[in-house]
């Protein structure tokens, strides 16, 4: 490969190139201006001109704070008579999501349900609109649970204060009631005694009427005998019923220990609960999401991929139709009778559209730094590596497209459908791992998605070289094979002239 | 006649299933003007090309100065200047532009680069359109950028395919002029023609190619003795009354595209010819002369700019 043939081929491309000179600004500006447009268009994570339908059957306050929360959302609200209006106007599109509001109603109770209809064939839309409705549902959800928990709360809070009191209380009556207890064992006690003296009396007073004859002493002793007799049964009678009533009050001593030792564990769990706000309860894990690259707006994530789909069609496109002009061209058939090496040729083109991309993504980055303000990316040798990596492996492709076909339709045509696979199978549309498996294990394979990896790494959080080594590899093998197949390509056309 | 520069041996080529060219002899002799005469389509161009190795021959051996052309093939090229009917350069560079390209492809010398492209416009007649960009200029302008660009690495051999075609007499007495320049500077010249006259006034030698074959090759002089001819038109026509009027009903069978062309062209100029006839009929009456059939090309070219 002669360094005279090279330049001579770059200085042609290039005279060529401006010489159509609108066809270059616009080549060199629209990446410049596409990134733009984006970094303004998604400047905040905000949705905006979003139409929420609602349909409500039974009106509750809380149904018409969850309302208000989407108005206070930024989205606008439309109202539907009936369920079947509002979930045709999300298939017109002319609302994005319908909400029914209505009450669920049960044999103990009715509480506020909603249901949100969604369109997923714009399954991000929906995911999205879903995500924020169901925000506020539980957002409004938690509140009165919160209302609700709260009273709980307070209920148990008092308990806990009370209940040590009142168990203080207890105890004190306890121990008093004991006191009595015993005291009244004791009188019983008494009795009982007594109880041996009447029966000694009675035995003295037996033994003297019998000694004695009959007379008005014996009347008299046998009077005596008949009421001490009489004693002794009134006796007896109240030690009984004091022993019945002794009884009761030891049940009911013991009943009062049972409660006192029941209350003692919920004395205890009340004192030992740490619950003190209904949030606690509501919500007792706290969920919040933080970004893991910080002081970024959600456009700072966009950059990469825009930086990828700017590097897929700015390469493919250019490199393609660059071949097809080369081969439209007359001098096509001289360039073969030339000594010239087809490598040569190859080479040179390959370097054209990688100068004029070099250009287009430097006036990109540029515009990211100074129109858009974005200065946290850093150029730095990781990144310039992919980027030419990543660019190299689209030029060749697009000149193997270019080399493959005849027709301008047939190289734009498919260059268009080979950038459409790469983006549909990537994160551009839907979220790769969506995808089946086994498409999945050759997604991971794309050049557009080992690409958009490879900026995030590098540009989002500052990885170095060790960590991109993987999609580096990948696009090597993917520069070899297309620098292979675009030769072959261009030895094949030969034959066609 | 000196010895071969160039050398066909027995040279055959298909594309595909369809056999052009069959067992081809031809002797291309050194510093002199080769012709090769035949209808459009007969492989005229396909001839040319495998001279200038970019078609390699389905069987048989193309020799330059006694080396296999594709064994050697970058090297011979850089012997070969290639300029073809349609013209090859970029339109989008301008005269100049073009020939400082293609110098630099053929590996000329930055040096010697410069005044030779600045000498080969003197040459050719376009110093005064240096400027201008290819796809302005006049069709003969064009022919003769074709030349140039094919003459800038100083080849040995200048293979012209159709290099008159569709010129005015005017334009064409230009190419003929300069053809026979250059030749006159030692460059050998090979070029297909399907105007006798042409040939006549320009080669030292003439390869008549017919049903895949060259059935003659010699000069104007031997071939009119050969056949007793007073010039080349009646060689012709004498050669092909040999043929006899079945292998030429044949012939113009196979040559359906040159026969619409003239057919358009004979419509205009219905009135002094029968348009079933061609100019190598025996028919006196309807014979074609030089003039006629030059002006019959006129009206072809005509008719063609009026399509476009």
């Amino acid at each position: 490969m002669k360094p005279i043939s090279v330049f001579a081929l770059l200085k042609k491309n290039f005279i060529m190139f401006f010489r159509s000179k609108f066809s270059s600004i616009l080549i060199i500006l629209i990446p410049v201006l596409i990134v733009l447009a984006a970094g303004y268009a998604f400047d905040s994570s905000s949705l905006t001109n979003v139409y929420v339908g609602v349909y409500s059957n039974s009106s509750s306050p809380l149904s018409q704070k969850i309302i208000n929360g989407f108005e206070e959302g930024g989205f606008s609200i439309k109202d539907f008579d009936s369920l079947k209006s509002c979930v045709d106007s999300v298939k017109l599109n002319e609302v994005q999501i319908c909400s029914e509001f209505s009450k669920e109603v049960s044999t103990d109770s009715s509480r506020d349900s909603v249901t949100f209809y969604v369109d997923y064939s714009r399954i991000n839309l929906a995911n999205t609109l879903v995500n924020n409705a169901e925000n506020e549902v539980n957002s409004e959800s938690q509140e009165a649970g919160k209302f609700f928990v709260q009273d709980l709360i307070d209920i148990v809070d008092i308990a806990k204060e009370n209940l040590p009191d009142s168990k203080l209380k207890l105890d004190s009556a306890f121990s008093k009631l004991s006191e009595k207890l015993s005291e009244e064992r004791s009188s019983v006690d008494t009795l009982n005694s007594s109880y041996v003296d009447f029966e000694k009396m009675i035995g003295y007073l037996e033994s003297a009427s019998e000694k004695m004859n009959a007379s008005s002493t014996k009347t008299q002793i046998t009077n005596a005998l008949t009421l001490a007799k009489a004693l002794k049964k009134s006796n007896q009678d109240i030690s009984l019923s004091l022993q019945g009533v002794f009884d009761s009050e030891n049940g009911v001593l013991e009943e009062a220990s049972l409660a006192i030792e029941s209350i003692k564990p919920v004395i205890e769990s009340a004192s030992s609960s740490k619950v003190t706000n209904a949030e606690n309860v509501v919500s007792p894990v706290k969920l919040e999401v933080k970004s893991i690259r910080k002081n970024s707006k959600s456009r700072d994530y966009l950059i990469p991929i825009l930086i990828s789909l700017i590097t897929l069609f700015g390469s493919l496109l250019l490199s393609s139709t660059f071949i097809l002009k080369e081969k439209k061209t007359l001098a096509y058939f001289r360039n073969f009778m030339t000594p010239t090496k087809s490598a040569t040729f190859i080479f040179s083109t390959y370097l054209t559209c990688l100068i004029i991309l070099i250009f287009q993504l430097i006036l990109v980055f540029l515009g990211i730094k100074f129109i858009l303000g974005i200065s946290s990316f850093l150029i730095s040798f990781e990144l310039i590596v992919i980027l030419l990596l990543a660019s190299s492996v689209f030029i060749f492709i697009g000149m193997f497209i270019g080399y493959l076909f005849r027709s301008e339709e047939s190289v734009i045509f498919t260059s268009m459908i080979v950038a459409g696979i790469f983006m549909f199978f990537s994160n551009v549309i839907l979220p790769i791992e969506s995808v089946s498996s086994n498409l999945f294990s050759f997604s991971v394979f794309n050049p557009l998605i080992l690409l958009d990896l490879g900026l995030k790494k590098i540009m989002l959080f500052n990885f170095t070289f060790s960590s991109i080594s993987l999609e580096l590899s990948y696009l090597g093998g993917f520069l070899v094979v297309f620098a292979i197949l675009t030769y072959l390509a261009r030895k094949i056309t030969r034959r066609m002239l | 006649m000196n010895e071969g520069l160039i050398e066909l041996k027995w040279v055959t080529k298909t594309f595909k299933k369809n056999k052009v060219l069959d067992s081809i002899d031809l002797l291309i002799p050194e510093g002199k003007i080769t012709g090769i005469i035949g209808a459009s389509g007969e492989g005229k161009s396909t001839i040319l090309k495998m001279i200038a190795s970019f078609y390699k021959p389905t069987s048989g051996k193309i020799y330059y100065s006694g080396k296999d052309v594709f064994k050697h093939s970058a090297n011979i090229r850089r012997s070969f200047g290639f300029a073809i009917e349609d013209g090859s350069f970029y339109e989008e560079l301008t005269v100049e532009e073009n020939l400082l390209h293609f110098g630099k492809l053929y590996g000329v010398k930055k040096k010697v680069l410069a005044p030779r492209v600045h000498g080969l416009m003197h040459f050719v007649g376009l110093i005064d359109a240096r400027k201008i960009l290819a796809k302005n200029l006049s069709l003969g302008m064009k022919k003769r950028l074709d030349i140039a660009c094919s003459l800038v690495h100083k080849p040995l051999v200048l293979i012209l395919d159709e290099p008159t075609a569709d010129l005015d007499p005017l334009l064409r007495f230009q190419i003929m002029k300069l053809i026979k320049r250059i030749n006159s500077h030692g460059t050998t010249v090979v070029f297909t023609t399907q105007l006798l006259k042409e040939a006549d006034e320009l080669c030292d030698k003439i390869a008549i190619l017919y049903n895949e074959k060259i059935i003659e090759q010699s000069s104007s002089k031997s071939l009119q003795n050969k056949y007793h001819s007073r010039d080349l038109d009646e060689v012709f026509r004498k050669i092909f009354s040999k043929k006899g009027r079945k292998t030429y009903q044949e012939y113009k069978k196979r040559k359906t595209a040159l026969k619409e062309n003239l057919s358009k062209a004979e419509k205009k100029n219905s009135s002094k010819k029968d348009d079933k006839k061609e100019f190598w009929e025996e028919d006196e009456e309807s014979k074609v002369t030089r003039e006629e059939l030059e002006e019959v090309f006129n009206l072809k070219k005509k008719s063609k700019n009026e399509t476009n």
